[in-house]
């Protein structure tokens, strides 16, 4: 038997009607059924994704802003800032902690290539995989920032909150990394907390999105999305 | 000769009503009568237009009230609409087949029983709950039973479904609190000059007064946004929140609004507030009648829902507004029979044009005079007027009896500042206005409009333009500008005004002595039925203060919060007290400003939950489940006892994920661990695990866990489940106050799931899953081995708190499911049982192992607790160790110790006391049970609980006093219950 990884959304995402996909050892969702037709609704009001599958990696040290600019040849980052890569992205949460993420299966490259960008002279930096501890769930629309401002009070306006900002706070009264990171040319906010509150979370979203057109979604929808904007772009 | 007026010949043709669709009809019921309603009514205007007049019964009297105001500022129309009680009929949108009802009322809004209270007023006095219902105090349980039964307003219905609430959270540079001409304006102005502007505004639709009072909209230009219903385009940088009401603020700026089961939190760089004024009623005898409404109610029923509330009008007005209701009541088809000026000079402008065009169509019209009394059965049928006096009060020169079915009455202004009040505004009484206005406002705080006493629309423009520009410089800037920091400042102060003059001798007059006039009461509160009586009663007694006439009077504490009576309650202080307004005051303002239900401050229901990533597996094969924290665990999946029996004779398998569990990094890390725990932790070489008992300052038991040195520099640190978040800030306390240099500590306790898997044939069920050798040489109790378990790498402690040999799996939490499945195939031919938290209790109970938190207490130190052993008091600095020091020298009072019940009996309930019989048959407490359970390996009752040190004695005999005052017996017992030597687990 193949050991496979679950994300903390897996059984309700079964129980849900979902189907799933294998992304780098992880049981992945990759559509709920029907959403090849939602396309149009998703872009209209906002789709729950669960993609804590996603590789995670926290960097912490007086040196974390140094190594992950050499590491991952980004500019220099104001806390709360955040920039993307070839492999993904870096968001910087406080002066020496930097938490770096990319797609499933990613964690080990994510590690040894911050590891190896470290020199002696940058003391000491600890740099832990978290991807099997986090829950990442994804807020993506028009309707997503108003979804998440009834679990959270920061200001999600575009000038307060642009793309690939990253802050900590508290989201329905549980604490979690709030980023934003717009995919497929629509405003997307990636919730990231403790693996034990994913459940909690994916059901307490579904309920405040009770009277918005909240659309459950796998990978397959946001390929398909990403692939549309794709041939917008290019037409 | 009076004329009553018939109530059918009161219905007329209604003008047109700028929210009604006429097209289009529905019906709901009120008191089981159907009520035909258009789209966009509300359920008051409805019934109006339907001749209901009587809504609602007053609180204490229970006299019928009817439409007033018609804008939410008082009781009257209060109804139940299915299960939800004091609902305002004037504000709600009418449904089809909406069941109304009336509340308060027995057996009949027409005929209310409990309108008898009315004959016994003199048994009901202000303050009578002070002073009644005291003796005989054998008679307080049937005072109590009638006075809760005639409490209280409208009916809950404890099974009414749960309705859907949430919360949500806005931001903005500058919010405006008013949708009238000041806050349009401002919000228009801050948003040209790119503030991000939220405007709210309790009303359907914006506009404030405009909308139902003619203007000329052409003269004050576009710009001021009178226009923006019929926007089509969403204004740049500006958010309108439309019936949504602005309940309070709250320091630095933080507003709390509802929209329908909605709650807003808002957070602005600057506030408007714009929020208008409250018509106020004046006082004469029966002033509550049905069929006595406010001049601006009138209009709102004319203008918004084209109802013409009454046939024949009469208008009593201290100000020019009520010319313009007459003006419109007469234009609408009403006869208007008299409008009553208590101003002595005839009025100017615009207002004399109504007049002439009134006394034109038979309007009689009398100046300096004022309304004594209104009579009628049920609802208005006449008004008594009479010439005002030297005090105001009517002269002697007789009265004049008008028939009517409506009393439209402007009696001024108050304005709506209990946001600014909340602010710490500070507000002041203006002579010149007769209105409590802000004098003084915070940094970042403007007001603009009515609120601020402007009552033109032109200086509502000015000033709202003024206010939005200043409060979007103010976000832009952090100043305030020199003209906007003293809002109050830039009035002229002058003699009291004709209208305010008017209005306050409306107020003060005594109300006796006029002809031919029956006496009737003269409501000051018509939310609690206070009269001018009562506070003049009430300021005899003593009750001067305003403060304190509020308390004793209850005036100004109903559903409407003061918004029909304060001003007109310090007006009679005032009087009576022989004070100025300003030195009688104001009462304090304070959040909600209107009511709101608890559903909507609830919000969303949310209580987070940690679930382990077996959690469905566990409910799957029949688990019961249990809080634990704020966890879910496994309390057991039927048969605790057949769990127990498992790990002990063969194998069982517990999810631990819940541990909390830390990685520490750096050369340090053993340096921190030394000054956390009381035990020592130098010499920990890689591959070994240890105990550690964790202590505050004090000394006293904080947490307790093990923790594996991986590496050199890397420590993995598990701790108890409930106390991994406390231990956590426990440890960044101390490393962000000086011990965290050299050592990074990173929460893990998400990343790896944990399983325990206990029992004699625990390493025969796991070497079937890994090529490790895992015999007691290789792989010995206390320490760490890295793994694939099943393909999966794990982290493997030998340590266990069964009392067995026992191994803990640290696993990738993704593959928590996974292995935890594999552990149990791989253990299926040994008998392998999964087992709960209250076999892990009954199994570490037979160890006699402790539970920090359910064994020890806030006061519980290391020697108490029997944990002496692990405190290193030879080692440098570590926390509490100073006060261990002294608990050493002195020996604790009382010790934690084991014990077993005599002659069979069950375990006692945890907690109850262990007394000693004293010589006088009295009980002395002298310790509780901690923890105890029937133990299914030793086959008897056993438990810990807490005892003086000196009965701490190997079968020492004491007694425990059950839950029913039965004594029974039991005996310490010194050590481990099972396996005392400790030879299963490192077997
Ligand atoms: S009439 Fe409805 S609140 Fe006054
Ligand atoms: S009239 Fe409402 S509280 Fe007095």
């Amino acid at each position: 038997m193949m050991a496979e990884k679950q994300t903390p959304i897996y059984d309700i995402a079964r129980s849900q009607g979902a189907a799933f996909v294998d992304i780098g050892g992880w049981l992945v969702v990759d559509a709920f059924g029907g959403e090849q037709k939602s396309i149009p609704a998703m872009t209209r009001d906002v789709a729950l994704l669960d993609r804590s599958a996603r590789a995670k990696v926290l960097v912490d040290g007086a040196a974390a802003s140094a190594v992950v600019e050499r590491a991952w040849d980004v500019p220099h980052l104001a806390v709360n800032g955040g920039a993307v890569h070839a492999q993904g992205a870096v968001y910087r949460l406080r002066h020496d902690r930097y938490f770096l993420s990319a797609p499933p299966g990613l964690e080990a490259t994510l590690e040894s290539t911050t590891a190896r960008a470290m020199r002696q002279e940058d003391g000491l930096l600890t740099i832990t995989d978290v991807t099997h501890g986090q829950a990442e769930l994804w807020l993506l629309g028009p309707a997503a920032a108003e979804l998440l401002s009834r679990l959270c009070g920061l200001d999600f306006h575009p000038a307060s909150f642009p793309n690939l900002t990253a802050r900590e706070s508290s989201v329905a009264k549980t604490a979690q990394l709030v980023i934003r990171c717009d995919a497929a040319r629509q405003r997307a906010y990636a919730i990231v907390g403790a693996r034990s509150l994913g459940a909690y979370l994916w059901q307490t979203i579904i309920e405040a999105a009770h009277d918005l057109n909240l659309l459950l979604c796998g990978e397959a929808l946001l390929l398909a999305l990403e692939s549309s904007k794709e041939r917008d772009a290019g037409s | 000769m009076t004329e009553a007026v018939s109530a059918d010949k009161m219905r007329r043709a209604a003008p047109a009503g700028q929210l009604i669709d006429h097209e289009r009809s529905f019906i709901f019921t009120f008191d089981g009568k159907p009520v035909t309603a258009h789209p966009g009514d509300t359920i008051g205007s409805a019934l109006a237009r339907a001749g209901v007049q009587i809504l609602s019964r007053s609180f204490k009297y229970h006299r019928p009230r009817g439409l007033r105001c018609c804008a939410g500022h008082c009781p009257n129309c209060l109804v139940q609409v299915g299960d939800e009680p004091n609902v305002r009929a004037c504000l709600r949108a009418a449904q089809q087949d909406m069941v109304v009802e009336a509340q308060n009322a027995w057996p009949s809004l027409r005929r209310d029983a409990l309108s008898l209270t009315a004959l016994g007023d003199r048994f009901l006095p202000v303050g009578f709950y002070y002073k009644t219902f005291i003796r005989p105090r054998a008679l307080w349980p049937a005072y109590e039973w009638v006075l809760r039964h005639a409490a209280g307003l409208g009916r809950v219905n404890a099974d009414t479904a749960p309705a859907t609430y949430d919360k949500q959270y806005l931001h903005a540079d500058v919010a405006v609190v008013g949708g009238g001409p000041a806050g349009l304006s401002a919000a228009l102005a801050a948003a040209q000059q790119g503030a991000r502007v939220l405007l709210f505004d309790e009303n359907g639709e914006l506009g404030g007064h405009t909308r139902y009072k003619e203007i000329d909209r052409t003269a004050f230009g576009r710009d001021w946004g009178l226009e923006i219903n019929d926007m089509q385009s969403p204004i740049p940088n500006l958010d309108i929140y439309t019936n949504t009401t602005v309940l309070g603020y709250y320091p630095h700026n933080y507003l709390a609004a509802v929209r329908g089961n909605r709650l807003f939190k808002i957070r602005a760089a600057s506030v408007v507030v714009a929020t208008g004024a409250y018509e106020q009623p004046l006082l004469f005898a029966n002033n509550d009648l049905p069929g006595i409404m406010l001049g601006s109610g009138v209009q709102r029923l004319l203008h918004l829902y084209g109802v013409l509330p009454g046939s024949t009008a009469v208008v009593v007005t201290v100000n020019d507004d009520g010319w313009q209701v007459a003006h419109d009541l007469w234009r609408a088809g009403a006869t208007v029979s008299a409008v009553v000026d208590l101003r002595s000079a005839a009025p100017t402008s615009q207002a004399a044009a109504f007049k002439e065009a009134l006394e034109g169509a038979g309007a009689r019209v009398f100046l300096d005079s004022t309304i004594v009394a209104a009579a009628g059965k049920g609802a208005v049928q006449e008004a008594i007027i009479a010439a005002r006096g030297v005090r105001g009060g009517p002269t002697d020169g007789g009265s004049t009896r008008l028939p009517c079915d409506l009393i439209a009455v402007s009696g001024g202004w108050a304005a709506a500042n209990e946001l600014l009040y909340e602010a710490g505004a500070q507000i002041a009484y203006h002579e010149s206005q007769g209105e409590f206005l802000p004098h003084a406002l915070p940094p970042g705080i403007y007001a603009a409009g009515r609120v601020t006493g402007s009552h033109s629309l032109q200086s509502q423009i000015k000033e709202g333009r003024e206010a939005g520009s200043a409060a979007a410089a103010y976000c832009a800037t952090g100043k305030v500008q020199e003209n906007f920091a003293h809002a109050g400042e830039r009035r002229e102060e002058s003699a009291p005004s004709v209208e305010q003059d008017a209005h306050h001798s409306a107020i003060v007059t005594d109300g006796n002595g006029y002809e031919n006039v029956r006496q009737g009461k003269r409501f000051v509160c018509f939310c609690e039925d206070v009269t001018d009586k009562d506070v003049r009663t009430a300021i005899a007694e003593g009750y001067r203060s305003i403060e304190l006439l509020k308390r004793y009077s209850t005036i100004s504490m109903g559903p409407c919060q003061g918004k029909m009576c304060s001003v007109n309650a310090i007006l009679l202080c005032a009087h009576a007290n022989g004070w100025s307004v300003a030195e009688t005051g104001t009462t304090t303002a304070r959040p909600p400003a209107k009511p709101v239900s608890l559903g909507v401050l609830a919000g969303q229901q949310m209580e987070p939950v940690k679930v382990t990533p077996v959690h469905d597996w566990h409910r799957q094969h029949g688990a019961r489940m249990m809080v634990a924290g704020i966890w879910l665990r496994p309390e057991h999946y039927g048969d605790p006892t057949a769990e127990v029996q498992a790990v002990r004779q063969r194998v069982g398998l517990i999810d631990v994920s819940t541990l909390g569990k830390f990685r520490l990094t750096g050369p340090d890390a053993p340096q921190l661990l030394e000054r956390l725990y009381v035990n020592r932790w130098q010499k920990l070489s890689p591959g070994r695990v240890r105990y550690g008992l964790m202590c505050n300052d004090e000394g006293v038991v904080l947490d307790d866990g093990v923790t594996a040195c991986l590496e050199p520099q890397e420590y993995y640190m598990t701790t108890t489940s409930s106390g991994a978040e406390a231990v956590y800030e426990w440890i960044q306390w101390w490393a962000q106050s000086g011990w965290g240099d050299g050592v990074h500590v990173t929460p893990v306790s998400d990343v790896y799931a944990a399983f325990n898997l206990a029992g004699p044939q625990s390493r025969a069920v796991l070497s079937r899953l890994t090529p490790d050798d895992l015999s007691n040489d290789h792989f010995p109790y206390m320490h760490v081995r890295q793994m694939q378990i099943a393909g999966v790498p794990c982290r493997v402690l030998r340590i266990g708190f069964t009392g067995e040999l026992s191994y803990e799996i640290h696993c990738p939490a993704g593959y928590g499911q996974f292995l935890w499945e594999a552990l149990l195939e791989a253990g299926a031919d040994h008998g392998i049982s999964p087992f709960g938290v209250e076999a892990q209790r009954i199994l570490r109970l037979e160890k006699a192992h402790i539970i920090v938190g359910q064994d020890t207490d806030a006061l519980s130190d290391p020697f108490a607790a029997g944990l002496a052993w692990a405190v290193k008091l030879d080692k440098p600095a570590f926390l509490g160790r100073r006060s261990l020091a002294r608990v050493s020298e002195q020996g604790p009072a009382l010790r934690l110790a084991g014990f077993k019940m005599e002659n069979g009996a069950p375990p006692p309930a945890e907690g109850l006391q262990i007394v000693q019989p004293e010589g006088d048959g009295a009980l002395q407490i002298i310790g509780h049970v901690t923890s105890s359970r029937y133990s299914p390996t030793l086959q008897e009752a056993i438990g810990l609980c807490w005892l003086p040190a000196a009965m701490v004695v190997d079968g020492q005999p004491f007694t425990i006093r059950l839950d029913d005052g039965r004594l029974v017996q039991a005996r310490v017992h010194e050590g481990a219950f099972y396996d005392p030597k400790g030879e299963k687990l490192r077997t």
